[in-house]
C-alpha cells in the first residue's frame, strides 16, 4: 500500500508557488497570509529574507537557495517538515532542526539529495557533512568531518 | 488514517520527528526502555570508544545505548542528540532486554506504507521490542495495539 504521506502539503507548495512577491510590504502581508494558511511563498527582497529568518528561528521555515540566480537569492519558505530527501534541482534547502541547529542539504541536478552539512551537534565534529548514495539504502551516510576550506558557517549569512 | 499490519503489529509512517513524539506523546515512552541504535545516520555500534566514554558511557549498554524513561527527557532535550536520522527500538520494562546488532531503517531509505522488510520485522519480532521509531524524511513507527495507534495517530498526524 503506497500513500503520498506529502500529498495535501505539495498541495499547498504549488498554490502557494503562485505568490511571486516583490515587494516588501506585500512579503510581510504574505508571511502573515501563509502563517494562517499553511501555504507558500517566494521572496526576492531583503525585507521578506529578514522575515523568513524570523519563521526558521520558529522552527517552521526552510530556506531554498537557488545557484542560478546570481545577486537574488530566491527564498522559499515552507511549513512542510521534516526534511525532504528531493526538492528543487542544483539547490540549497537549509532545515532548523529545532533545537537551534540546522542543516544545509544539497541537491543534484536530478533534485536528489547530494550531501548534508550539519550545524550545531556533534558526531563527526561540528560541523560535519554526510553523504549522500543512492546506490545504498539508506542512502544517507554516516557523518565526516568537513574538511578543505568549507566555511564554517553557511555562504548565505 | 493510514497502516499496515503485520504479527498483530501496526506499522505506519507520518511527517514528523522523534523528537517532536517525545514532546506532543510523552506517554508513548512511559514505562519503557528505549534502545537507540542509530544518532544521525550512525550506528550506535559502530561509535569509537572515545566517543561513548566521553558522553554516553552511562547509557552504553551492548552495541547499543539503553535509555531509561526517567532519563530520557535529558537526552531528548540534549541539542546534539535526536536531530534526525535516529533509530529507536522501545521495549516493555517488563520484558528482558538483549543486545542486539541493529541495521539502519531511517525514513531516507523506508518508508513503512510502502513496505516493511522482512529483516526488519524479523528482528523487531526476535528481540521482543514493544515499539519502534526512527525519522529522518519522516517517521517509522511501529506499535503494539489498534488503542496505541489512535491515540498516537490523533496526537502526531
Amino acid at each position: 500500500m503506497f500513500v503520498d504521506p506529502y500529498g495535501e502539503s505539495w498541495a499547498g507548495f504549488w498554490g502557494g508557488v503562485g505568490m511571486i512577491v516583490g515587494g516588501a510590504t506585500l512579503a510581510v502581508a504574505t508571511v502573515l497570509e501563509d502563517a494562517a494558511t499553511g501555504g507558500v511563498g517566494i521572496f526576492n527582497d531583503g525585507v521578506s529574507f529578514v522575515v523568513a529568518a524570523e519563521l526558521i528561528e520558529g522552527g517552521m521555515a526552510v530556506i531554498v537557495a537557488d545557484r542560478a540566480s546570481e545577486g537574488v537569492v530566491d527564498i522559499i519558505k515552507e511549513t512542510r517538515r521534516p526534511s525532504p530527501a528531493t526538492g528543487e534541482p542544483d539547490s540549497i534547502i537549509r532545515i532548523p532542526d529545532g533545537k537551534g541547529g540546522y542543516t544545509d542539504r544539497d541537491y543534484d541536478s536530478d533534485g536528489r539529495a547530494k550531501e548534508d552539512r550539519d550545524y550545531g551537534h556533534d558526531g563527526a565534529g561540528d560541523p560535519h557533512k554526510h553523504k549522500w548514495d543512492w546506490n545504498k539504502k539508506p542512502p544517507r551516510q554516516p557523518g565526516t568531518p568537513i574538511g578543505g576550506n568549507f566555511p564554517s558557517k553557511c555562504p548565505l549569512e | 488514517m493510514k497502516y499496515n499490519v503485520k504479527n498483530g503489529y501496526y506499522f505506519g509512517f507520518l511527517n514528523t520527528s522523534i523528537k517532536e513524539v517525545f514532546d506532543k506523546s510523552p506517554w508513548f515512552f512511559n514505562n519503557m526502555d528505549s534502545v537507540v541504535t542509530c544518532l544521525d545516520s550512525n550506528l550506535v555500534q559502530n561509535f569509537s570508544k572515545e566517543v561513548v566514554s566521553n558522553k554516553f558511557q552511562a547509557i552504553k549498554f551492548g552495541n547499543n545505548f539503553l535509555i531509561k524513561d526517567e532519563d530520557l527527557s535529558y537526552y531528548m532535550n540534549d541539542k546534539s542528540l535526536f536531530c534526525g536520522f535516529d533509530e529507536v527500538f522501545i521495549f516493555n520494562k517488563k520484558s528482558k532486554y538483549i543486545d542486539f546488532k541493529a541495521s539502519v531503517y531511517t525514513t531516507d531509505g523506508y518508508n513503512f506504507l510502502k513496505e516493511i522488510p522482512d529483516d526488519f520485522s524479523d528482528l523487531f519480532f526476535k528481540i521482543g521490542s514493544t515499539r519502534y521509531l526512527s525519522d529522518g524524511c519522516g517517521l517509522n513507527f511501529v506499535c503494539e495495539s489498534y488503542k496505541v495507534l489512535c491515540k498516537f495517530f490523533k496526537e502526531n498526524r
